[in-house]
């Protein structure tokens, strides 16, 4: 944890030298072929992130020998959520003879502009957990995510059976969903709505966040002052989960399972908050990242697309990790890895 | 013979177009709200409030001087990690962590004040460059990690003196003091004077780089405040999130308010405080109306609209009188 004061001092010299150049690693030993793979990233800023760029550095370390590559050597690049930067950033990666240009687009439509200069250059495209809009072209050669409408709607079915189960009445269900202009957010919405109505329930009010958590703070404050009774709130990603718990202990209304005046909680992703207040009791079920499923995906494909012999999929999807309070102890799951933060 | 000014209805409504707009709100949510009008409602729309109040108070000596600061959001969010880190990685009191994210502010204001006072650098380049640096520094810090406050200072949080959270009564004092400044001090005086006509300013000897440079010093030390108490209310600090777009809701508080985007004319109290509790106001009776999520960022822009359309009709008053 000094690191962070050091990183303190650090910063200045490290932003200067950031500036205009993307970070390059090389991770497997080096020597022979080197596997050079391009990732630009529309922001980086958060452990669900670094735990994408993990997972995927360590299986393709794992993988690349035994497809004639000694080692892979990786550029990333991050966009800070500019459409132009990030095509900007691609045209750098196609300049630097990457074998391979990965992107997390930040515009779903935009990114297609990259996919036509990609291919143009011969060079395979892929994104990764957030797709192309489905009326741009072209499309890129692989997509790998997660499927976020099943994310929402397996993780609501398993809550909506466990209230059922526990002889819980939905009073009331409050939903506080992501970015309007999100197809994530969308699917999550979705979804929670689709698994709501097979038990017969319907979400009272929907709060628009844009993943912003004070938005969701201000927002929910109301629609729970709106909905006193509400007794089941539906969150679409757990980063914000914190602005729940600051309403709810405003409104002593926050209690873990089995106490008196507990409000069920369903979120998603599996952040390290998320996974603390599931620890606690606070947070009941979560549709999570399943980040290593999704770099498996990637590396089970990557090798053939490079090849130009790939004949599977052009969507790999990997399914959600559906994980509740009494389980999660036993499971292996990606914001374990950055508890410390929650502590 | 009795010198009667003529009553103006055009003027009237202008001047009070703020406090208009507000209790028309007010009644349109009440109508369609009965959780509008409860005391637990407003306490907890100026308790949410507190934070941006901080932001939009220094912001309204910056923007009365006609200058900007767009890098108060990331000044807000280096600050409330190095509180926050504070306390979780040294234990130090909470009181010490203030002092901490304050002195931050502080030393940021003077950066940016040193860049464009000094170096005659423009504000706006300055502080949108300041922007981006500063939030890449928050992310280095924490290393894009979400921290949850500490015990401590949820316990602060959870304070009430008549019921209220402090962070409201911190906030209004923050305003109230920097309202007196502005109104009963010299210093307060040369902000007027500085923002009416510079060069006037210093024909009568007011220093205007010290001037502004003071500003935008109290500036960044506010923002510092205002980002530690954004932790506070949402119970975590958001590296990517947090003060993110706060200048800009600041700026909208304070023309809304009735301080002029080209300087000379402002006021804290009641100008930029009734633009906090109308923007806050909106938010919190769409979200007692249910409103459709789609209708949200409508509401926003129709605001800031609102905003420049008084902000110019204002003017126009101003500039026929003379």
């Amino acid at each position: 944890m000094k690191k962070r004061w050091l990183g303190v001092a650090l910063t200045v010299t490290m932003t200067a030298t950031m500036l205009g150049a993307g970070a390059a690693t090389v991770s497997a030993a080096e020597g022979g072929e080197t596997l050079k793979i391009g990732f630009s990233w529309s922001h980086k800023n958060d452990s669900l992130f670094y735990s994408f760029d993990e997972s995927l550095a360590k299986v393709m370390d794992e993988t690349c020998k035994e497809h004639g590559y000694d080692a892979v050597e990786w550029v990333h690049v991050v966009a800070e959520d500019n459409a132009d930067k990030q095509s900007s950033d691609i045209s750098d990666l196609i300049t630097q003879d990457c074998d391979v240009i990965v992107a997390y687009a930040f515009d779903n439509v935009a990114i297609a502009s990259s996919a036509q200069e990609c291919k143009d250059a011969g060079i395979p495209f892929v994104l990764y957990d957030r797709n192309m809009a489905e009326d741009a072209e072209p499309k890129a050669d692989l997509f790998i995510g997660l499927d976020t409408y099943n994310q929402a709607y397996l993780a609501g079915k398993e809550f909506f059976q466990m209230l059922k189960d526990d002889g819980v009445e939905a009073n009331s269900i409050i939903s506080i969903m992501g970015a309007t202009n999100d197809n994530n957010a969308l699917n999550r919405e979705q979804g929670f709505t689709d698994a709501a109505k097979e038990f017969g329930l319907e979400i009272k009010q929907t709060v628009p966040s844009d993943w912003d958590a004070e938005k969701a703070l201000t927002g929910f404050t109301a629609a729970f002052q709106a909905n006193p009774e509400c007794n089941v709130v539906l969150i679409a990603s757990d980063f914000i989960v914190t602005a729940v718990q600051s309403v709810l202990e405003a409104n002593d209304a926050w209690y873990p399972k089995g106490e008196e005046g507990h409000v069920y909680i369903c979120s998603q992703d599996g952040f390290p908050t998320g996974i603390k207040f599931m620890q606690d009791g606070y947070m009941d079920y979560s549709g999570m990242y399943n980040v290593d499923g999704m770099a498996e995906n990637f590396a089970s494909a990557i090798y053939e697309i490079i090849e130009g012999t790939y004949k599977g999929e052009a969507e790999l999807y990997s399914d959600p990790l559906v994980v509740n309070a009494e389980d999660i102890e036993s499971l292996e799951l990606w914001g374990k890895n950055y508890m410390d933060e929650a502590e | 013979m009795e010198n009667k000014k003529q009553f103006n209805v055009k003027n009237f409504l202008i001047k009070y177009a703020l406090i208009i707009l507000i209790l028309l709100l007010w009644v349109v949510y009440g109508v369609n709200s009965p959780y509008f009008f409860t005391v637990k409602n407003f306490k907890s729309l100026i308790v949410n409030a507190a934070p941006l109040l901080i932001y939009a108070t220094g912001m309204t000596y910056i923007l009365i001087l006609g200058e900007i600061d767009l890098s108060i959001g990331s000044i807000g969010a280096v600050s409330a990690s190095l509180w926050i880190m504070s306390m979780t990685e040294k234990d130090m009191p909470l009181a010490a962590a203030f002092g901490i994210a304050i002195l931050t502010g502080l030393i940021c204001g003077t950066v940016n004040a040193f860049l464009i006072i000094k170096l005659k650098i423009n504000a706006f380049m300055v502080t949108l460059g300041m922007q981006f640096l500063l939030r890449g520094v928050c992310y280095l810090v924490v290393h894009g990690e979400q921290i949850l406050t500490p015990q401590k200072v949820r316990d602060f949080a959870k304070l009430r003196l008549f019921t209220l959270s402090p962070l409201f009564y911190i906030g209004l004092l923050v305003a109230i003091i920097m309202m007196l400044v502005y109104k009963f001090t010299s210093y307060g005086r040369k902000v007027q004077a500085t923002g009416c006509n510079k060069e006037a300013a210093k024909l009568v000897g007011v220093n205007v780089d010290r001037t502004k440079f003071i500003a935008f010093v109290l500036c960044g030390g506010l923002a510092g405040l205002a980002g530690a108490f954004q932790c506070i209310n949402v119970g975590m600090l958001l590296p990517n999130g947090l003060g993110d777009g706060s200048e800009f809701l600041a700026i909208t508080a304070c023309v809304l308010g009735g301080t002029s985007l080209l300087g000379g004319v402002g006021s804290i109290i009641p100008g930029t405080l009734l633009g906090v509790v109308f923007y806050y106001s909106i938010e919190n009776g769409l979200g007692l109306m249910g409103a459709n999520v789609y209708v949200y960022p409508i509401v926003r822009g129709i605001v800031i609209f609102l905003a420049m359309v008084t902000d110019s009709l204002k003017r126009s008053i101003g500039t026929s009188r003379k």
